[in-house]
């Protein structure tokens, strides 16, 4: 059956929602909604909520780029609209997954040998978990998994991992407590729940091996042309 | 002034059945609060309409658009 789009008629105050209604189900394909802010009370996110029945355990889905108040916003969302994850468009760079250190030419890990694996769990694999790669190195990274064959595209939910897979080191600083980042030319960034930047977290003090230093997890897009 | 075009993340294979409600609102950035004074227009949904059913019983005037072809 070919898609149907359900349109709201006119327009009014937000919030603005539809009821799947009675003996209906929808498989739902994009939502899109213009926004606007002329009248806003002040700086806002639009965003897409998906309520069960009972009113509990919403799936939130906000836009990820603030709108000031005053300016209007026309968003649509789907499965894939991921902009603030969407990976630009990179050839002949390996993939590399950093976890501290702005840039990347800063200290990663110091002394200390350590094993990085990235690991996502594809939508485009069908949910399989599958690891796209795994490097183990000492001193300073970045770590780097190669080959990822090219061209290469990947959506899904990530995993990242550092561990301490060979005697005890000494970690002046690595880790990170938000989403983990993949970048494919050196440029780093940490989503903090609302924008991008640049966040370090701290690990001091002597870690034996087997310990598991950092887990970093995100739901996302890697493009790799 | 136009509004700017966004593009926003969404789950994959939403499956829904009756009583399952989409909503879009403005929050606050920083308390996930609602802010007033937003005015929504154009909502649209785009569905595979499994049911196969009427779609205009909505909370709102639906107004079911023209199917691809």
């Amino acid at each position: 059956m070919s898609d149907t789009q359900i349109l709201a008629s006119g327009s009014a105050a937000a919030p603005e929602a539809y009821t799947v209604p009675p003996a209906q189900e929808i498989i739902v394909k994009a939502v899109s909604a213009t926004l606007d802010g002329t009248g806003a009370s002040g700086d806002f996110l639009p965003m897409l909520s998906i309520i069960p029945p009972g009113g509990v355990g919403a799936i939130e889905c906000p836009m990820l780029t603030t709108v000031a108040a005053g300016e209007s916003a026309e968003v649509s969302w789907f499965p894939g609209g991921l902009a603030q994850f969407q990976l630009p468009l990179y050839k002949d760079y390996t993939p590399v997954v950093a976890f501290t250190g702005v840039p990347l030419t800063d200290p990663v890990i110091t002394y200390c040998a350590a094993w990085v694996q990235l690991v996502v769990n594809s939508l485009v694999a069908g949910g399989a978990v599958i690891q796209l790669g795994s490097d183990i190195g000492t001193g300073a990274g970045p770590y780097s998994f190669d080959p990822i064959p090219h061209p290469f595209v990947v959506e899904g939910f990530f995993l990242a991992t550092v561990y301490t897979g060979f005697g005890s080191c000494n970690l002046g600083a690595i880790g990170h407590e938000l989403p983990a980042y993949v970048d494919g030319v050196g440029n780093v960034y940490a989503f903090d729940g609302t924008t991008w930047g640049p966040t370090t977290s701290t690990f001091p003090g002597t870690w034996a091996a087997g310990d598991i230093l950092f887990n970093g997890s995100w739901f996302g897009r890697l493009v790799l042309e | 002034m136009p509004a700017e075009p966004y593009i926003a993340p969404m789950p994959p294979w939403l499956d829904l059945g009756a009583g399952y409600k989409l909503q879009v609102n403005a929050v606050d950035p920083t308390t996930g609060d609602q802010v007033t004074g937003v005015v929504i227009s154009d909502f649209s949904i785009i569905v595979d309409n499994l049911s196969g059913g009427n779609l205009e019983a909505g909370p709102f005037m639906l107004v079911p658009g023209p199917e691809n072809t």
